[in-house]
């Protein structure tokens, strides 16, 4: 998804200005390399709770922005951190950063 | 204008639900929160009228934060709707249980940002209006009742200087302001008194036990005896009623004249007489019809001789009404206070004594609130 498509859905969805919805999304850009910066630092030393926590946040952000891809992404990183599965985890955070690194809003 | 608080540690979902909610409603006020803690110092310091809170935040999470508003006297009427992405029934129930007003799951639908969010939010701060109105209402009720509380025990005197006696009393409203009365008043007639317990508790009780102290005083002077001013009270109180507004108290009145006591009972629990000169106590078994019931009611005094010494005991019904055991009559409560007076030396007992001797015995309720209006006085001759 583009951020031009992102920014139309917010605001047809939510009723925002164009700047609210750009505000919006800028501030999910930060959130992002916020949370997954401390997501793979919490993995590092397998803190499953902050895990949890990291990927409830960016699940809940992004499903609210209505960025479904990131959401479901987050959505199973939150259940394998429930189920304490450190393999799946790494792998779901490595299409974290891949879904990044290939451009879009992020 | 209305103050929305949102807790939630994403700014993003701060942003959003601010955004709903303007686009419903015009002038309201936004506070943000992004934990527990930085919520609870912003409704500490300013008046909050509804909140918005996430569940899973750092510091302080939604649990701690409703549980410390909600156990506040002072907050706990702040309407809460939780909006979390978690959706288990567990997370639901527990915040529903510790006093979360609704419970709404992220992301919203179109249906909830259209139509149920805004409604929600109209019916809560309708709601905390309702509250508030009702709070400051019941203050100033609060402090109403408070002032009538002193004025009524201005108006009922503890003890007075009299020539002829030792007057002693003490009154115990079940709530602020009661209707129970008594009182004591020498004029050129002799030693009046009387002790009158209005049907009812509470401010209308006050009020009428005000208007018989205003009666007592006047009708003494126009009336030379007890009978003759119970008469006067009951026409009064008869001729007063309206649209089916009933107000009646039972009152015993009497008049000490040159060793003699002339009295009337009107419906008033009997009162206790103790001889100094034969140590013992009779109580005065004479009943009347009680005020305000009946126009056609007619009143009958009786005289019995009194001499220096001898107590005169008058009591509300509020002793036994508040005894442990609620069977108990008033006769067999009389019993127990003779049996009890009997074992005191009455020649060494001032009436003061005496009312504190049968409030330590007999009052239950004494540190608390009584279920009915409690007085005593007693006379001692002179």
């Amino acid at each position: 998804m583009t951020e031009n498509e992102l920014c139309e859905k917010l605001v047809l969805r939510y009723g925002l200005t164009k700047e609210e919805a750009l505000d919006i999304i800028k501030d999910f850009r930060q959130l992002f390399i916020q949370k997954l910066e401390e997501l793979k630092n919490s993995l590092y030393v397998l803190d499953y709770t902050q895990i949890k926590n990291c990927a409830h946040s960016l699940k809940g952000a992004s499903a609210n922005i209505m960025y479904d891809e990131v959401a479901v992404l987050f959505s199973d990183i939150e259940k394998a951190a429930i189920s304490q599965n450190e393999d799946s985890i790494a792998e779901l955070v490595r299409r974290a950063e891949a879904f990044q690194k290939s451009g879009g809003i992020l | 204008m209305k103050a929305i608080l949102i807790v939630d540690d994403i700014s993003i979902n701060r942003k959003l639900i601010k955004a709903v909610i303007s686009k419903n409603m015009a002038e309201l006020n936004f506070y943000e929160a992004s934990d527990g803690v930085q919520a609870l110092e912003i409704i500490y310091h300013n008046q909050v009228d509804l909140i918005f809170l996430d569940l899973l935040m750092p510091k302080l999470d939604g649990f701690g934060f409703l549980k410390e508003i909600k156990s506040s006297d002072r907050y706990s009427n702040i309407p809460v709707i939780v909006s979390s992405a978690i959706d288990e029934i567990e997370y639901v129930k527990k915040a529903l249980e510790l006093g979360a007003d609704d419970y709404f799951t992220k992301p919203f639908t179109s249906e909830q940002i259209e139509f149920i969010l805004p409604l929600k939010v109209k019916n809560a701060l309708k709601e905390v209006e309702h509250i508030r109105t009702i709070m400051e209402l019941n203050s100033m009720m609060q402090e109403e009742m408070e002032l009538a509380n002193i004025f009524q025990h201005m108006i009922i005197n503890n003890t007075k200087e009299l020539k002829t006696a030792q007057m002693y009393g003490d009154y115990l409203p079940a709530s602020k302001v009661g209707g129970d009365f008594f009182d004591c008043i020498e004029n050129q007639d002799g030693l009046w008194f009387i002790i009158a317990d209005v049907s009812g508790h509470g401010v209308a009780a006050s009020m009428i036990s005000s208007m018989v102290k205003v009666m007592f005083e006047n009708y003494i002077k126009l009336e030379k005896t007890p009978a003759g001013v119970i008469k006067r009270m009951n026409d009064f109180f008869c001729d007063s009623i309206k649209d089916n507004l009933y107000f009646s108290f039972t009152a015993f009145i009497g008049n000490i004249k040159n060793n003699c006591l002339t009295f009337c009972n009107a419906g008033h629990p009997y009162p206790l007489v103790y001889k100094a000169v034969s140590k013992d106590f009779f109580v005065i078994e004479e009943n009347g019809f009680i005020v305000g019931i009946m126009k056609e009611a007619e009143y009958f005094q009786m005289q019995t001789e009194v001499a220096a010494g001898d107590f005169i005991i008058l009591y509300s019904d509020g002793f036994q009404n508040n005894a442990d055991d609620d069977q108990l009559t008033v006769r067999a409560w009389v019993k127990q206070l003779i049996g009890f007076m009997n074992k005191l030396d009455m020649n060494l007992m001032t009436a003061e004594d005496t009312v504190w001797k049968i409030k330590q015995n007999f009052l239950k309720c004494q540190g608390k609130r009584c279920s009915d209006d409690t007085s005593i006085m007693v006379l001692k001759i002179l």
